[in-house]
């Protein structure tokens, strides 16, 4: 019977001990309870507790926790049903208040994030809804964040996942912006075209205006060549004229007669078969060698050169 | 005879407590199986204690061994312990930090600018724009005065 009693002795002194001592971990706090009354919270760490009197009352977790919103189809102002989901990120700052101001705070910020997303999707219109985002945080933060503020709780972040159209809406949506997209290439085209045709006229009208430009000098230049071919004609028949005049008539003979002969080579040797040679006035030709023969006769006569018995072909007349 | 074997039981018990809370600390085992140690050492000392005695002796010291740590060692413990205070407590980290109000205080409620949320605060009525300084909490309110 005594060592029963002492075995109970020793269970009763270790359950006590073990009451006695706490260990609060990191990222907790728990509330204290005097005969069912809120009287302190305990950090993390190690605290003894008188068992009997105390009690531990909840144990709060002190850590930012995350909120999953689930998806709920909200009306837009233009009265179009979208789905929308979310995340709220919270942490309870002061443990006693989050325990006994609220009976369950996770369901309280759930409801209270759910229907403010409902409020402030239902002042925008769809188009304002997908495309301010963080307007929409900013104002469910603000009016969430206010509202728990009596639970010790902070509310640091609220993020609007996804903001879900319905399956027709997303693809007139779609079918808007391809419309957009023909409408602005149709433009540019055009635009494209008219640009190329003025391009293109103005190009010729430059090129015309360059070409009589090009016509006008082209015919000065010429009207300038033919005075300067006149005058060099004048010149030189003048010079010719003044040979003549000092000199002697057949000299011209001479150069008359070269290019008659060479005439005649040339059309010789021409390899076009169509060309016909005309019969030729030879006597002109021997009257112009005739002539070369005077000129000879002359020269030498001038020069008191002895006659070698040369004989000189008879001159025609 | 059997008494050699009783004290041996009691180191045997201190043993398995210390070990119990070598696996799963929580401070008290290491305790209780330095006072269930203790207890084999009286038992050695003073052999022929009934079974009771024993016990009550156990029970006392397992007391005493808390006690002893709760006031002697434990103070100089938690002067070696890392400044892990703030860890958590997001208002206290706050403090002495200086941010921008973004409503102005009026009444001694407003708000101010915290990373890119807002935190509410009181102090001194102040407004728009100006520079506060955080000098404590309350709950989920900052407490400021005005930074000239």
């Amino acid at each position: 019977m005594g060592q029963l009693f002492a075995l109970v002795v020793v269970v009763v002194a270790f359950i006590v001990l073990a009451k006695l001592v706490r260990i609060v971990p990191q990222g907790y706090e728990w509330t204290v309870e005097r005969f069912g009354r809120y009287t302190r919270t305990l950090t993390p760490g190690l605290h003894f507790l008188v068992p009997f009197i105390y009690s531990i009352g909840r144990k709060m977790n002190m850590m930012e926790q995350v909120l999953d919103v689930p998806s709920q189809d909200v009306i837009t102002k233009d009265n179009a049903v979208v789905r929308v989901d979310g995340v709220v990120f919270y942490q309870v700052l002061d443990a006693a208040k989050a325990a006994y101001e609220v009976a369950n705070l996770e369901q309280a910020a759930l409801a209270l994030v759910m229907t403010n997303i409902r409020t402030v999707l239902g002042s925008m219109d769809l188009d304002e809804s997908l495309s301010q985002r963080d307007a929409i945080n900013a104002k469910l933060l603000k009016v969430v964040d206010e509202a728990t503020h009596p639970w010790g709780v902070k509310v640091n972040r609220i993020e609007i996942k996804d903001i879900a159209p319905p399956r027709d809406l997303v693809d007139s949506m779609a079918r808007q912006m391809k419309a957009e997209r023909e409408k602005r290439a149709n433009i540019l085209e055009a635009e494209g075209f008219r640009q190329a045709a003025v391009l293109k006229a103005d190009g010729e009208k430059q090129s015309t205006i360059l070409a009589a430009e090009g016509r006008k000098e082209a015919a000065f230049r010429e009207a300038e060549a033919r005075i300067r071919l006149a005058e060099a004609e004048a010149e030189a028949t003048k010079m010719v004229s003044e040979a003549i005049a000092n000199g002697n008539v057949n000299a011209l003979n001479y150069f008359v007669a070269n290019k008659y002969v060479e005439a005649l080579k040339e059309m010789a040797h021409s390899p076009n078969q169509k060309t016909l040679l005309l019969p030729v006035e030879a006597t002109g030709i021997l009257g112009s060698l005739a002539g070369i023969a005077e000129l000879t006769k002359d020269s030498l006569s001038q020069q008191q050169a002895s006659n070698t018995g040369r004989r000189t072909p008879p001159a025609m007349s | 005879m059997e008494q050699i074997a009783l004290h041996y039981l009691w180191w045997i018990v201190a043993l398995v407590l210390i070990a119990i809370e070598v696996v799963m600390p929580g401070y008290f085992m290491l305790w209780i199986g330095i006072a269930a140690g203790l207890t084999g050492v009286v038992v050695l000392v003073l052999p022929g204690m009934s079974m009771l005695a024993q016990a009550l002796v156990f029970a006392v010291l397992a007391f005493l061994s808390c006690a002893v740590y709760w006031y002697a060692l434990r103070p100089r413990l938690m002067r070696d312990e890392p400044g892990d205070a703030l860890l958590n407590r997001r208002g206290e980290q706050k403090v002495g930090q200086r941010y921008v109000l973004a409503e102005a205080i009026v009444h001694g409620r407003g708000k101010a600018q915290v990373g890119d949320g807002l935190w509410l605060v009181s102090g001194p009525d102040l407004p728009v724009g100006s520079m506060v300084e955080v000098v404590g909490v309350n709950g989920t309110t900052l407490l400021v005065r005005a930074v000239e």
